[in-house]
C-alpha cells in the first residue's frame, strides 16, 4: 500500500474500508498511568528584560466567528463563477475523454492557491493568472492532439472518415455538452463550426476537429463552473444544468456523468430531497471518495509529514511517514464513510495498524503488513487527535511543539483565530532559566507562560501541553528523558468557559459535552464543499444543530449540503 | 523615458501601480530574482565599505569577490508591509494583495515573468510559500525539465532544425486566442455589476492578451542569439524524475540556474525569479551535491539563537552554498559577451537581486531596526539582507555596499523596476522613487 498522491489519486484508496474487527492490543512498555510532574513553570519575574520581547504586543485574535457562527436559518451567498481545480479539471477530462488513457500525462496546471482556511476550493482565490492561462492552453492542445491521433479519433467519431459538416457538427454538439456541463447554444455551435471548417480547410478535418476541441476546453464556460443562476422572486436560482454541476464536482470531485445531465434536462433536480438522493449515491460510490479525502487533508494539514525527518527515527521520513498518512486517511475514511459522528471523530478507540506501525507505536502485533482496526490501549489518546501524523506534523525535527500543536487545535477544532506573532520571537533558548528546564512543557511556560509573551500563548500553549506523552514523531512515550510528563492544564473555550484537562483524552471529550467542535467542524465542511459560499457562512443550519446533537453522521451533515438552500439559490 | 497608458494586469481592489516604460532601442536589460528565506545570519556576512566579503565570519557572499565591481550590497532596507513568514507575500509584491514587481515589470515590457522553484516539499506549504503574484499566487515551476520549454519558448532543442517563419499551427493558435478573448468579454458584459466576477474575468482576459504580446515579441529583447536549445544536463537530467524529492534537490538548483543563465544569454527570457525553499521550508540540507548539513533548513537551522555561535554558522554554511551556486552557475556564465549588445558583457545589462523576507531567521522579524539585537559581539543594525548584482544595463553604480536605514523595501523594488526602464512612482500604496545612492 502507498499514500494516495496529488495527481492520478482516484481509487487508490477506495474498498481499503479497514475490517472492523477490531484487534486489541497491549501497549508495550511504559505504565501508561497518570501523568506526573509539578507542572508550573518557575519563576522569572527577575527576567524581566527578556519577557519585555513580547511586552506590547496586542493579542487581537478571536474566535474564527463567521466560520463557526451558528445563525438559526441558513443563508445564501452571492452568484459567482469557481474556476476548475487541477485535480477537477484533471478527473473531468479524463473522464469526457477515456480513450487518451494512460497516454496523456494529465493537467499542466501548478498547485491551485488557497484561501485564508487553508481550502483550494475557494471561488475568490481560484483565478487564471499567467501561468495558470498558459498551462491550460498547453494542457487543451496536448489532449486535443492526442483525442484526434487517428485511432482514437476514428474510435470516438466513427463518421470522422467522412469529414463532413454534420460530423464536426456531431462532435462538437457531444463534447461540448460535456464539457460546458449544458447544450451549446445556436451561437455557440455556429462560431465553434465555423472555426473548425476554417481551420480543417486550411489543413484537414482533423486538424479543425483538434483546434475547436482545444478552444473549447480552454473556454471560460468550460473551465469555470458557473454558479450564477436565473432570476428568481427572490434571488437567483440555479439552472438544473448548473446543480447537476454542483452535485458531481462537490460529491465526485469530477464533471457530470451524461446520466447526471440527462436529470438535469429532465428537470429532476428540483427538491432538495431530489439532489441529496443524488448525493448520497455519489458517495456510494468507493470512487467518489477522494472529492470528500481531500477536504481532511486540507483541513487538517497531516500530508506535510510526508519527506520530514525526525531526528529520533531515522526511518521516519522514508518509511514511517508515508504508514502514518495511510493510517489517518483509513481512520478518516471509517469515520466519514461507515457512519461516524464528529464525536466519534473525536473520541473513538480504535486505530488503522499494519505490522510495520504497530511496531512503531509499541502497540504490539497488527497480524500483517495489511492495514485492519486496531483498538488503542487504554492512555493512548483518542480519535483523529492521537494520529501519528498529526502528532509529528506539529512537532520539530528534535522536539515536539505545545504551541503548534495549541494552534492545531485552537484553530482546527475550535476555530479560534490566532494572533499574528510579534514582531521579534526571542529563541527559546535564550530563554533565562531554560538550561534548567527539564522538559519541553517547562521550557515553554518558561518562555511563554509570564510576562509579555503569555499574553498570547495562554489561549493555545495550554491546550499542546495535554499531547505531551506523545513525541515528535506521534508515538507515546511514559516520560521525557527520564523526567515526569504533566499534560494537566486549565484551557480557556470560545465561550469563555475554563476547563481543567488532564490527558489528551479530555481534550477529545470536549466535544461529548459541548458544541464548539462540532460547530466548528460543520462550519468549515460547509464552506470547503460549497466554494467558500462566496464569503458568506451559515450555509446549511438545518442540519448542524442535528450535527451538534448526534443526531446524524458527518457523511448524512455532508449529504445534507445539498439540500441547504445555498446549494441552489442566491442573492440578488 | 516615456509615459504611455497602460492597462494594468491588475483588479480594481488591488493596489495601483502608476508605470512608465522605456523606448525601445535602449539597452538589453534583464532580471533575475533570488528568493532564499529566512534571512541570513548577519555576523557572517557584513561588508563594509571596503567590500571585503570575506571579512565577517565565514563569509557568506564570499564567492562574488571575483564580482566585487558588479555588486552592491544594501545596508538598511526594511519590510514595513508585514513581518515574520507573513512577509514572503510582501517580499516582491510590495504588500499583500498587490502584484509582484516581476510582473509588473514583465506586463509593462511585453515581456513574459518566469517563475522557478526549488522546494524539496511537495507544494502544500499554503500561504508560507506564497511569493510570487501573478494576478493570483504562483505556484513556481518545479521541475527544470519542464521549465526548459518555458524560459525557450520557440527553440528547438539542441540538434533539431529551427522552425523558419510562424508555422500554420501559430496561426490556428492565434484565432483559437481571439475566439477565447471574445466569449471572455462576453462573459464580462453578462455578469456587469458583479464585482469579484468581473474582476475574476479581468485577470483571465489580461493573462490571455499577455500571452498573445509575449508570443509577438517574444521576451522583448527582441534579439534571439541561439538557433537551438543549449544543452543542459542537470535539467534534461529530471526528466521524468520528482522535483520534490530531497535527493533531487540539488539537480533542480543546478537545472534551474543553468537554464536561467542560458536563457537570458539566449535572449529567450528576460524575467526570471528563482523561489528557493518555503519561508517554513523543513528540508534536511544534507541531499546529494548539498551543503552537506543534517539539518533542516527553517528549523532548527534557521532558527539557532544569538547565543548559538555553532548553529549559526551552520546556518550560515548553508546559505553561503546557496550563494555559491548562484555564482558558480549563473553569475558566472552572465560574465561574458553580451549577444544582444556585443562589446558589453551580459553582467552589464542584468540586474540580479537577491533578498529574503526576514532578517534573521533567530530574531524572525523582517522590518529594519538600528542597532537592537545584541548578536555577534554587539548590537547590530538589522535590515533585509539583499544585493543587487550586475549593472543593470549602466544603471547601478556597482562595487559599493551603501547604507541606507530604514530604506522601505517597496522603493528597492521600485530601484529594480526603474533599471529594467520601468518607472514607478506609487507601488503597494505608497509614492516610492529609485533609492539614489545605487545609481552610477
Amino acid at each position: 500500500m502507498k499514500a494516495a498522491t496529488d495527481s492520478g489519486w482516484r481509487g487508490h484508496l477506495v474498498a481499503l474500508l479497514i475490517p472492523m474487527a477490531l484487534v486489541a492490543c497491549t501497549a508495550g512498555g511504559g505504565s501508561g498511568g497518570k501523568e506526573t510532574g509539578d507542572g508550573d513553570g518557575d519563576s522569572v519575574s527577575e527576567e524581566e528584560e527578556f519577557l519585555s520581547t513580547c511586552e506590547g504586543h496586542e493579542c487581537p485574535g478571536g474566535t474564527r466567528e463567521g466560520v463557526r457562527a451558528v445563525c438559526g436559518d441558513s443563508k445564501v451567498g452571492p452568484r459567482l463563477l469557481r474556476r476548475l481545480t487541477r485535480i477537477e479539471l484533471e478527473n473531468s477530462l479524463r473522464d469526457i475523454f477515456p480513450e487518451v488513457g494512460a497516454e496523456w500525462g494529465g493537467v499542466e496546471l501548478s498547485q491551485d492557491p488557497v484561501s485564508s482556511l487553508g481550502f483550494s476550493t475557494d471561488a475568490k482565490v481560484l483565478v487564471v493568472n499567467g501561468p495558470t492561462f498558459k498551462n491550460m492552453l498547453e494542457t487543451a492542445e496536448e489532449l486535443a492532439d492526442l483525442v484526434t491521433a487517428p485511432d482514437t479519433l476514428s474510435t470516438l467519431l466513427p463518421c470522422a472518415s467522412s469529414g463532413d459538416v454534420a460530423c464536426a457538427t456531431e462532435f462538437i454538439q457531444r463534447y461540448g455538452m460535456r464539457l460546458f456541463r449544458r447544450p451549446l447554444s445556436d451561437d455557440e455551435l455556429n462560431r465553434y463550426l465555423d472555426y473548425q471548417q476554417s481551420v480543417a480547410g486550411r489543413s484537414d478535418f482533423a486538424g479543425g476537429i483538434k483546434w475547436v476541441l482545444s478552444v473549447m476546453m480552454q473556454s471560460p464556460r468550460a473551465f469555470y463552473r458557473s454558479e450564477i443562476g436565473m432570476p428568481a422572486a427572490a434571488g437567483h436560482e440555479l439552472t438544473q444544468y448548473e446543480l447537476a454541476t454542483n452535485l458531481a464536482f462537490t460529491y465526485a470531485g469530477t464533471t457530470p456523468s451524461e446520466e447526471l445531465l440527462a436529470m438535469a434536462e429532465a428537470g429532476q433536480l428540483t427538491s432538495p430531497e431530489q439532489r441529496m438522493a443524488v448525493a448520497e449515491a455519489l458517495l456510494a460510490d468507493g470512487s467518489n471518495w477522494e472529492a470528500s479525502r481531500e477536504f481532511f487533508r486540507q483541513w487538517l494539514g497531516y500530508r506535510q509529514i510526508l519527506n520530514q525527518s525526525r531526528d529520533a527515527d531515522p526511518t521516519f521520513a522514508e518509511e514511517v511517514s508515508p504508514l502514518l498518512v495511510v493510517e489517518t486517511e483509513l481512520f478518516l475514511d471509517q469515520i466519514l464513510f461507515n457512519r461516524g459522528t464528529a464525536q466519534s471523530m473525536m473520541t473513538a478507540n480504535f486505530t488503522a495498524l499494519n505490522d510495520r506501525l504497530s511496531s512503531f507505536y509499541g502497540f504490539g502485533a497488527a497480524p500483517t503488513p495489511e492495514f485492519v482496526a486496531v483498538e488503542r490501549p487504554a492512555d493512548r489518546g483518542l480519535g483523529i487527535l492521537a494520529q501519528g501524523s498529526l502528532l509529528a506534523a506539529t512537532s520539530h525535527q528534535a522536539e515536539t511543539s505545545p504551541t503548534l500543536r495549541g494552534l492545531l487545535y485552537t484553530e482546527k477544532f475550535l476555530c479560534m483565530e490566532p494572533p499574528p506573532p510579534p514582531d521579534i520571537v526571542p529563541p527559546l533558548s535564550e530563554a533565562p532559566g531554560i538550561d534548567e528546564a527539564k522538559t519541553t512543557r517547562e521550557k515553554y511556560e518558561l518562555f511563554h507562560g509570564t510576562g509579555g509573551c503569555a499574553n498570547c500563548h495562554q489561549a493555545f500553549d495550554p491546550f499542546g501541553y495535554a499531547f505531551e506523552h506523545f513525541d515528535e514523531t506521534g508515538r507515546y512515550r511514559d516520560d521525557e528523558d527520564g523526567e515526569p510528563i504533566d499534560t494537566a492544564a486549565v484551557v480557556t473555550l470560545p465561550d469563555d468557559t475554563q476547563r481543567a484537562i488532564e490527558t489528551l483524552g479530555d481534550l477529545s471529550r470536549v466535544v461529548n459535552d459541548t458544541d464548539h467542535v462540532e460547530n466548528c467542524i460543520s462550519g468549515l465542511m460547509a464552506t470547503y464543499f460549497l466554494s467558500g459560499g462566496g464569503g458568506a457562512n451559515c450555509l446549511a443550519e438545518e442540519s448542524r444543530g442535528r450535527l451538534a446533537a448526534g443526531e446524524i453522521t458527518l457523511k448524512e451533515y455532508l449529504v445534507s449540503l445539498a439540500g441547504a438552500p445555498h446549494f441552489s439559490t442566491r442573492g440578488l | 523615458m516615456k509615459a504611455i497608458g497602460l492597462g494594468l494586469a491588475v483588479p480594481l481592489a488591488m493596489r495601483m501601480s502608476r508605470l512608465a516604460v522605456a523606448q525601445a532601442g535602449e539597452r538589453p536589460t534583464r532580471l533575475f530574482v533570488f528568493f532564499l528565506p529566512h534571512g541570513l545570519p548577519i555576523e557572517h556576512y557584513e561588508v563594509g565599505p571596503d567590500m571585503d566579503f570575506s571579512s565577517s565570519g565565514i563569509g557568506i557572499f564570499s564567492a562574488l569577490q571575483p564580482y566585487r565591481d558588479y555588486v552592491t550590497v544594501l545596508r538598511g532596507v526594511g519590510i514595513n508591509t508585514s513581518t515574520n513568514h507573513a512577509a514572503i507575500r510582501s517580499t516582491l509584491t510590495g504588500a499583500e494583495g498587490n502584484n509582484s514587481i516581476d510582473y509588473e515589470i514583465a506586463t509593462a515590457l511585453g515581456s513574459t515573468a518566469h517563475v522557478l522553484g526549488a522546494h524539496a516539499n511537495p507544494p502544500t506549504a499554503g500561504a508560507d510559500g506564497q511569493l510570487v503574484n501573478h494576478g493570483g499566487w504562483v505556484d513556481p515551476i518545479a521541475n527544470p525539465a519542464d521549465a526548459l520549454e518555458d524560459l525557450f519558448n520557440g527553440l528547438a532543442e539542441s540538434g533539431e532544425a529551427a522552425p523558419s517563419g510562424p508555422s500554420d499551427e501559430a496561426l490556428f493558435r492565434a484565432e483559437g486566442l481571439a475566439l477565447t478573448e471574445a466569449e471572455l468579454e462576453a462573459m464580462q458584459r453578462e455578469l456587469s455589476g458583479l464585482t469579484g466576477e468581473e474582476n475574476k474575468l479581468r485577470v483571465h482576459l489580461e493573462s490571455l492578451r499577455a500571452y498573445k504580446q509575449a508570443q509577438e515579441t517574444g521576451s522583448g529583447i527582441g534579439t534571439v542569439s541561439c538557433e537551438s536549445r543549449p544543452v543542459l544536463e542537470a535539467a534534461e537530467s529530471m526528466a521524468g524524475k520528482d522535483p520534490y524529492a530531497k535527493d533531487n534537490l540539488g539537480t533542480v538548483i543546478d537545472g534551474h540556474l543553468e537554464a536561467s543563465a542560458q536563457a537570458i544569454l539566449c535572449g529567450t527570457a528576460r524575467i526570471i525569479t528563482m523561489q528557493n525553499l518555503y519561508a517554513n521550508g523543513q528540508v534536511r540540507m544534507d541531499f546529494p551535491g548539498g551543503p552537506g548539513i543534517s539539518e533542516e533548513h527553517h528549523a532548527p537551522l534557521s532558527h539557532y539563537s544569538s547565543g548559538e555561535a555553532t548553529g549559526r554558522e551552520k546556518f550560515a554554511q548553508v546559505q553561503k552554498w546557496y550563494y555559491t551556486k548562484l555564482v558558480d552557475k549563473l553569475i558566472s556564465v552572465l560574465d561574458q559577451d553580451d549577444p544582444a549588445d556585443h562589446g558589453r558583457k551580459v553582467l552589464e545589462n542584468t540586474t540580479i537581486l537577491t533578498i529574503s523576507e526576514i532578517v534573521d531567521g533567530s530574531n524572525h522579524t523582517s522590518n529594519y531596526n538600528p542597532q537592537t539585537w545584541d548578536v555577534g559581539g554587539g548590537p547590530r543594525e538589522t535590515y533585509i539582507p539583499s544585493l543587487i548584482i550586475g549593472k543593470g544595463g549602466g544603471y547601478f553604480k556597482g562595487g559599493q555596499s551603501v547604507h541606507i536605514p530604514g530604506t522601505d523595501h517597496r522603493a528597492l523594488l521600485a530601484t529594480v523596476a526603474d533599471a529594467m526602464g520601468v518607472k514607478i512612482s506609487n507601488f503597494a500604496g505608497t509614492s516610492v522613487s529609485p533609492i539614489a545612492e545605487v545609481k552610477a
